[in-house]
């Protein structure tokens, strides 16, 4: 929501528990793309399961 | 020699992203980063151009968040594509105009298909106050 709303690149480590019930650490980065010819155009999150 | 698509692909979308965005092969050499990374590594790309990650890494030093030196094997860039895994670090840089700047780097080891590694990208922003 960060990178959406403020327009700003963020990155977070947090636990999540999915449909599995199984509680993962990942790692999360969110940057805005904001496109060179077309301005804010979204965002995109990537993570990964991290170290426990 | 032709690139993997994959590369090929990340390249063009970092051309057209305000993101600075930094790839190299697999083969350890710098491909490209984009027109967001100039002011941050201080010379343009077309400048500097395709060369090899080692002499890259003679030119631009990297530093711990306290501001101790990182040796070239423990960069993260070669430790993203020698563990496959993804990474994020505070980190500082001191490039080519030779101005130290604090930044936060993640790095993602690109993996094609069947897993082979192909390269990877460093996604970095320079943080407020920097």
């Amino acid at each position: 929501m960060i990178a959406l709303r403020e327009r700003r690149p963020a990155h977070r480590t947090f636990w999540i528990t999915g449909h599995d019930a199984v509680a993962r650490r990942v790692g999360v980065t969110a940057f805005p793309l904001e496109a060179v010819d077309a301005g804010h155009v979204g965002a995109v999150a990537v993570f990964w399961q991290a170290g426990t | 020699m032709q690139k993997p698509l994959e590369l090929i692909l990340m390249r063009q979308l970092a051309a057209h992203l305000a993101m600075p965005i930094f790839i190299a092969d697999a083969e350890g050499m710098v491909l490209f980063y984009n027109r967001a990374a100039e002011p941050i590594l201080g010379r343009p790309f077309a400048e500097v151009g395709e060369r090899p990650l080692r002499e890259w890494m003679r030119e631009v030093n990297l530093y711990d968040e306290e501001g101790a030196f990182i040796p070239p094997e423990e960069r993260p860039l070669p430790l993203a594509l020698r563990d496959r895994r993804a990474l994020h670090r505070r980190l500082q840089v001191q490039s080519f105009d030779g101005r130290r700047r604090r930044l936060e780097a993640t790095v993602l080891p690109l993996q094609g298909q069947g897993g082979r590694i192909l390269g990877g990208a460093v996604i970095f922003w320079e943080l407020d106050g920097a």
